[in-house]
C-alpha cells in the first residue's frame, strides 16, 4: 500500500555525477531544513525537474508559482545533487511513507548519501550569536567519516522524532547512507540563521561554494515571508519537537 | 448544528439554524483575525523567570506597548509597513516583568519574574 502513497513525475531524468546526494527540505523545527532547501533551490543553481503527488499524505493545497499551480512536494537537482523540499506542511502521519518513498528513490538514483537538515530548539538561542551544528548518522561507517571531517559535532546521546527521524530508520534498513545535520535553533520561530550554519557545513562536505550571507542579511524578510508556513507546521505537526538532547528530555 | 430537534414555527426553525451560522461565521472571523495578528513566539522558564520570545520582523520599536494585568500580559506593536500586531499571553503567579528589544532583529525578550514561594 505505502508504495502507492506516493507517486512522482518527472519532466526527464537527471544524470547525476559521483558522489551523488540528495537533500531534503520539510518543515519542522524552526524550519531550518526548509529554509535551507529554499535558499539552495534560488541562489545554488538547482533546477525543478519533477512533482511528488499523494492524495492521501500531501493536503489539498497547490503551490502557484509564475502562475502555475504545482505539487507543493517538488525535486530539483544539480551536477550531483538532487533536493527534495515541501512548500507547505505535512502531516505527522506522512512521516513514515515518505520516509519510505525518500530512501526507495535515492536507491533508483544511486545516490550515495542522504542530507536531511533540522534544528534542536534550545531555550536561550536569542542569545547564542552562531548555533552549534551536531550530526546524527545511519550508520557506523558514516558516523566515523562524519567524525573526521570536524564540521560539527556528534550529537551524542538523545531523542530525535518528527520527518527526519523515519527517514533515518529507513536509510538504515535499507543500507543507504543517510545523515542529519542538526543546528540548535528555536522551536516556533524560523530561524535562517540555523539554515546558514547547516548550509555552510553541507556546502564544505559536498564540496559547492554557497554565500549565505544575504540569509543573515534578509533573516527578517525571511521570517516575516514564513511566518504562515511556521504557524500551519505547528498545527499540522503538533509532536514536531524533532530533536531533543537526553539532559532535559 | 441545531441542538433542539423540533420546532413549533417553521419562522422559529429558519431563526435559529441562521443564528447558529452567524455564531459559526463569527468564531471564523475572529480565527482568521488571531491568525493573521498574532505574532510567532515561543517560550521557556526557569526556576526564577519565564520568558518569552515574540518575532515581529521590521518591528517599529516606538509603537511597543506592554501592560500586564489580571494574569494577563497584552503586547501590541506595529511593524515599519505598519501592520499591527497583537498578543495575549496568561501569566500566573508573577511578580513584576522586563522587557528587552533586540535591536535589528525583530524580537522582544519579556523576561517574566516569577512570585517567590
Amino acid at each position: 500500500m505505502s508504495k502507492l502513497s506516493f507517486e512522482i513525475r518527472e519532466s526527464y531524468i537527471p544524470q547525476l555525477t559521483k558522489p551523488s546526494y540528495m537533500i531534503i527540505g520539510l518543515p519542522d523545527a524552526g524550519l531550518v531544513g526548509e529554509i535551507a532547501t529554499e535558499f539552495l533551490i534560488e541562489k545554488g543553481g538547482f533546477k525543478e525537474y519533477g512533482e511528488v503527488f499523494s492524495k492521501k499524505y500531501i493536503p489539498p493545497v497547490m503551490h502557484v508559482t509564475n502562475g502555475v499551480a504545482k505539487s507543493p512536494l517538488r525535486v530539483y537537482h544539480n551536477v550531483n545533487t538532487i533536493i527534495l523540499h515541501a512548500w507547505t506542511a505535512l502531516p505527522a502521519s506522512s512521516a513514515y511513507p515518505l520516509a519510505e518513498f525518500i530512501v526507495d528513490y535515492a536507491k533508483k538514483y544511486g545516490i550515495d548519501t542522504i542530507i536531511s537538515i533540522t534544528g534542536v530548539p534550545i531555550p536561550n538561542r536569542l542569545d547564542i550569536e552562531k548555533p552549534t551544528a551536531y550530526w546524527i548518522a545511519s550508520e557506523e561507517g558514516l558516523s566515523e567519516e562524519l567524525s573526521n571531517t570536524n564540521l560539527m559535532q556528534k550529537f551524542d546521546d538523545g531523542y530525535i522524532a518528527g520527518p527526519y527521524a523515519p527517514i533515518l530508520l529507513e536509510a538504515s534498513r535499507k543500507n543507504v547512507r543517510n545523515f542529519v545535520v542538526v543546528v540548535e535553533s528555536f522551536l516556533d520561530i524560523p530561524d535562517p540563521e540555523a539554515s546558514a550554519v547547516a548550509l555552510d557545513i553541507i556546502s564544505k562536505y559536498i564540496g559547492f561554494s554557497i554565500d549565505v550571507s544575504s540569509l543573515l542579511k534578509e533573516a527578517e524578510e525571511i521570517r516575516a515571508k514564513i511566518k504562515g508556513l511556521m504557524e500551519q507546521t505547528k498545527k499540522e505537526l503538533p509532536s514536531y519537537s524533532s530533536v531533543r538532547p537526553m539532559s532535559y528530555a | 448544528m441545531i441542538k433542539m430537534p423540533a420546532f413549533r414555527d417553521l419562522y422559529d426553525l429558519v431563526k435559529k439554524m441562521m443564528e447558529e451560522e452567524e455564531k459559526e461565521f463569527k468564531k471564523m472571523e475572529e480565527e482568521i483575525e488571531k491568525e493573521f495578528n498574532e505574532p510567532l513566539y515561543t517560550y521557556y522558564e526557569t526556576d526564577k523567570e519565564i520568558y518569552y520570545i515574540v518575532d515581529v520582523p521590521h518591528l517599529e520599536s516606538q509603537s511597543l506597548y506592554i501592560k500586564m494585568e489580571n494574569n494577563k500580559l497584552e503586547l501590541s506593536c506595529k511593524d515599519k509597513y505598519g501592520k499591527c500586531y497583537h498578543l495575549e499571553l496568561p501569566v500566573n503567579n508573577v511578580e513584576k516583568y522586563d522587557v528587552d528589544v533586540v535591536r535589528n532583529k525583530g524580537f522582544i525578550k519579556i523576561i517574566l519574574k516569577k512570585k517567590s514561594a
